[in-house]
């Protein structure tokens, strides 16, 4: 038994791709284009689908607002929002409306029938990267500094982290490291993060003020 | 030149003339004692008609019904003056026989005599004043036709007094020159009064004129024949001069009852009035003393002389109608003079019993009665001019500064009052310059309500001022009359009065030198009261409009204040939108654009070439980072310009996407307190946008500019206001230079921003100082 998807989303060329990418896959049958809130909200009323993939950016409305209504209309159809950035707060927003899943527009096309598939099991799929920022209250009266034992940090940073680590100490902005360094600012930001995940802040002035400590 | 001679110069000799004359013969007179006596030859019998009680004739005894003997030793008749004039004058030795048969003779000396000088000045005085006035006169108003005439006729009414003694005394050409002045006075008599008050220039004038003139000339003629003793026609002479003079009254007189009939608003009438007056005044005590004697048949007074000064008032009462433009009303002028005279006449009633009881004077007669009366009218002129002089005397000296003093200050004040801007000091000048020690005004009107002034002793005394604000409210309607009041009140003059819809009362305070006020100073009061109510009352419409002024002018200053900042931000909006186009156009060319034509140029080499596994991995590896930089740089600008987060999730997680964003990428804590709203409130757009925008402003402020290394963000919804704060502990920065530098540079963002949350009825605090750290604050109402 194929899973009836509709696809929800303004942007005319990725919803086509979308759909030649998904006629690979025999277990998924794309039922309906729709690009705004109204015609969705019609096609579920006539023929309500198994999945809804919700494209959170729609040119007349918000996809979080458009789950709510889409269930008052057919509580039985299941709802999975479609993101283009990897942000915590789209994940609880989604959750808390009551949609079983968040993916990102980008991902994998079978990890996206995978997620389809859990849902439609009755499961739930909220997408996180590992980079996702970790929810962790900042209490700036609990700070200490070194965060972490020296000689830990000292071994788990790489020569190449440390060098970012010194320039971030001087002050530079991310743009200026980036050029420094010659790499993106993608990757410099997420080489960042990386820093932060293994000293375990949150902020980069913990990582600043911390440094002194470990390269005195 | 002969214009000239006639303009001025004739003038001036005519009165050199005059006074020579004069002179001559008032000395020669001195010497030449004055018989007196008129007698006629009947039958060769000289007799004595008629003699005067001044000669010196009379003094010797010689009375009417005399026979006068010998003149100098011979017949009478032989000598060269009995001849000429029928005049004894000019002899030294007379010899005469009473009717009873005595024969006497008396010897006249050629000497200084005291008594005739004494008895001959008034004339003289008398002359000198007709000349006098008459030179004024035409000094003062020399291009009048009317006092260039005056001037003749009062020169020859002066000469022919100034000659009066030298032709009773027969002196060469004296006589002669008497009978010129008399009988020309006429003609100028008529002239005058034909010009004057009007210009009368009618038949009756004309004709009369040039009969005055032809007996002037036939006068002239037969004096002149007289006096080379061709004729003897000396009785004829002096009839035809009376004549003449008769007529020339007569026409005068015509002429200023014509005047008179005029109606009562001509000013002529009231001049014409005037002279009248003038007259009446002149020849009264003449009349009392000279013609009523002649009249009552009664025995003429010894010194009637000086009745004749009373004459000049004449040409004086001319010469002021003349010479001055505004005259007194000339009925008030015949109410004083009736006052007068009737006090004259009951003062000298009760001083002439008084006299008779007192037994000073021994019958009453009506010869005493006179005297008395024309004692007491002198008195009373000379009362009134003593009084008049120490007046003036007193005035200048400045003795006493009360009725006259007060006239002068009000004037001095009401000088000065137009100079004074400010209420106050209209009173305090008030109570200066009246030397009083407090002035209350009072001052209801319906429309502005009710006024108070206190200066001076009233201005913190408020139990006074509500005694007097009870008296005036009890006084207000009864009469507008200004009054005393006791002793006891704090003031002492009360000036009711309505004016301009408005019912005004001032108090005048007691005066310091504790003088109390005069019932004559009343007006004045009653005048300087009105006019400080009225300046009070304009004042007070001035300081309304001021007010209304002043209003309308800061309105405009701020609008025009408000025109500049917005214009200013206008500007820096402008700019900040092309600054921002070109950075996010710079960002897209620097990242994406060149991400996409690597992506694009790995692609055509997976295309083309024909790669070995490893080549094509790393290729594919490549191809992805690339697309992730384009991704990331593309979210990145995304995020910049306008997070999505934001409209798709709402402002807390915006806040906190941003918060999260900054503190990776500066080192720096933002701590986010919130109160009152959660994660899934909403508000409208605009509010969203306004508050998110305010907060990334506030954050991106102090990181640039404080040297904070944290800042705390507190959002607050209490009721149906967001309430936000962004507080560092950094340097902080002089507010002062914030307003100056408010629209450009760095805060230029600030105003707009403050523009902004205003725009959506809110409002920006900012707090800072040096040292200090800086609080934003914002106030948005969100419903």
């Amino acid at each position: 038994m194929n899973v009836k998807v509709l696809i929800v989303d303004s942007h005319g060329p990725f919803t086509e791709n979308t759909k030649v990418l998904f006629s690979m896959e025999p277990q998924i049958e794309i039922v309906g284009i729709v690009r705004n809130e109204g015609e969705c909200l019609d096609f579920v009323r006539q023929s309500p689908p198994d999945i809804v993939l919700l494209d959170i950016h729609l040119n007349d409305g918000n996809g979080i607002s458009l789950i709510e209504q889409i269930q008052r209309i057919a509580p039985i159809v299941k709802i999975i929002l479609m993101t283009e950035c990897n942000q915590e707060g789209y994940v609880i927003a989604a959750r808390n409306k009551g949609a079983q899943g968040v993916i990102l527009k980008d991902m994998y096309i079978r990890e996206m029938v995978q997620a389809i598939l859990r849902v439609m099991d009755g499961g739930s799929y909220f997408y996180q990267s590992p980079l996702a920022f970790p929810k962790k209250q900042i209490d700036i009266d609990d700070m200490h500094f070194p965060v972490k034992p020296v000689e830990i940090l000292e071994k788990i940073l790489t020569p190449e982290e440390k060098e970012i680590m010194r320039l971030l100490t001087k002050r530079l902005s991310n743009k200026k490291i980036a050029s420094i360094l010659g790499v993106s600012a993608r990757v410099l930001s997420e080489r960042i993060n990386i820093i932060l995940l293994k000293f375990g802040v949150n902020t980069k002035l913990e990582a600043v003020l911390t440094w002194p400590f470990v390269e005195p | 030149m002969w214009d000239k001679f006639i303009n001025r110069q004739i003038y001036y000799i005519a009165s050199i003339i005059f006074i020579v004359i004069g002179i001559v013969y008032f000395v020669i007179c001195l010497h030449q004692p004055y018989i007196g006596f008129e007698f006629e030859n009947d039958d060769g019998q000289w007799v004595v008609t008629a003699i005067d009680p001044h000669g010196a004739g009379y003094w010797s005894g010689i009375r009417t019904g005399d026979q006068v003997l010998k003149i100098n030793g011979e017949d009478p008749g032989k000598h060269s003056l009995v001849q000429k004039w029928n005049l004894p004058e000019g002899a030294s030795t007379i010899e005469f026989s009473k009717p009873s048969g005595s024969a006497k003779e008396i010897v006249l000396q050629k000497q200084f005599n005291l008594l005739y000088a004494l008895s001959e000045i008034p004339f003289v005085i008398l002359g000198c004043i007709f000349l006098l006035l008459g030179f004024m006169t035409w000094y003062k108003r020399s291009f009048l036709r009317q006092a260039r005439t005056l001037f003749w006729l009062l020169w020859l009414f002066g000469l022919a007094i100034v000659l009066t003694y030298a032709s009773g005394r027969c002196l060469p050409l004296a006589k002669e020159l008497e009978y010129f002045a008399f009988s020309a006075a006429p003609i100028l008599l008529i002239a005058f009064f034909s010009i004057f008050p009007v210009h009368n220039q009618n038949r009756i004038n004309t004709y009369s004129r040039k009969i005055v003139v032809i007996l002037f000339a036939i006068i002239l003629i037969l004096v002149v024949l007289q006096s080379l003793g061709l004729v003897h026609l000396s009785g004829l002479i002096r009839k035809m001069t009376l004549f003449n003079m008769l007529i020339g009254i007569i026409i005068s007189v015509w002429n200023l009852i014509q005047v008179m009939r005029m109606p009562k608003d001509r000013p002529e009438k009231n001049e014409a009035s005037i002279i009248l007056a003038g007259m009446m005044i002149g020849f009264l005590p003449s009349v009392l003393l000279i013609a009523f004697p002649i009249i009552f048949n009664m025995q003429k007074f010894v010194y009637t002389e000086f009745s004749s000064i009373f004459v000049s008032v004449v040409p004086l009462s001319l010469y002021y109608a003349i010479v001055n433009k505004y005259l007194p009303d000339s009925r008030r002028v015949y109410k004083t003079i009736i006052k007068n005279f009737l006090a004259a006449l009951i003062i000298s009633v009760i001083v002439h019993y008084f006299l008779y009881v007192g037994k000073i004077i021994k019958t009453i007669s009506t010869e005493t009665y006179l005297a008395t009366f024309g004692l007491s009218l002198l008195f009373l002129l000379c009362f009134y001019v003593i009084q008049l002089i120490i007046g003036k005397l007193l005035e200048r000296l400045s003795f006493f500064q009360t009725n006259i003093g007060l006239k002068q200050r009000v004037t001095e004040l009401n000088k000065s009052m137009t100079s004074l801007i400010s209420e106050d000091h209209v009173f305090e000048e008030a109570v200066k310059t009246l030397g009083i020690d407090g002035v209350f005004i009072i001052v209801e009107n319906e429309q502005t309500g009710c006024l108070r002034k206190a200066v001076g002793r009233f201005r913190k005394n408020r139990q006074e001022q509500s005694e007097l604000e009870a008296y005036f409210s009890r006084n207000q309607k009864q009469d507008l009359e200004a009054k005393f009041l006791s002793d006891d009140c704090p003031a002492e003059i009360f000036v009711p009065f309505v004016s301009q819809n408005s019912t005004c009362g001032i108090f005048f305070g007691h005066r310091y030198s504790h003088i109390k006020f005069e019932k004559s100073e009343l007006p004045f009061l009653t005048l300087l009261a009105g006019q400080l109510a009225y300046e009070v009352l304009m004042l007070l419409v001035i300081g309304n409009l001021t007010k209304e002024i002043n209003a309308l002018t800061l309105t405009s200053w701020c609008s025009q204040k408000r025109n500049r900042e917005l214009q200013g931000i206008i500007n820096s909006l402008t700019r900040m939108i092309e600054r921002g186009k070109g950075r996010v156009a710079k960002e897209i060319l620097d990242g994406p654009v060149q991400s996409a034509l690597d992506i694009s140029r790995w692609l055509k080499i997976l295309e083309k070439e024909n790669l070995d596994d490893e080549m094509f991995q790393q290729a594919i590896s490549r191809m992805r980072d690339l697309i992730n930089d384009l991704n990331y740089d593309l979210n990145q600008t995304v995020h910049n310009l306008l997070p999505p987060v934001l409209a798709d999730l709402g402002l807390i997680p915006a806040i906190q996407l941003l918060f999260q964003d900054i503190m990776l990428k500066e080192p720096s804590f933002i701590l986010l307190e919130t109160e009152g709203i959660g994660l899934d409130d909403r508000f409208p757009e605009d509010i969203e946008i306004a508050a998110y925008r305010f907060i990334q402003k506030g954050i991106i402020n102090s990181l640039r500019y404080s040297g904070s290394k944290k800042q705390t963000v507190r959002v607050k919804l209490s009721g149906d206001k967001l309430e936000l704060t962004v507080r560092d502990n950094g340097q902080g920065f002089d507010l002062d230079q914030l307003g100056k530098g408010f629209l450009d540079g760095a805060h230029s963002g600030l105003a707009i921003m403050k523009e902004r949350i205003e725009r959506l009825g809110g409002q920006i605090l900012i707090s800072s100082g040096m040292e200090r750290g800086t609080t934003l604050q914002a106030t948005i109402p969100v419903y």
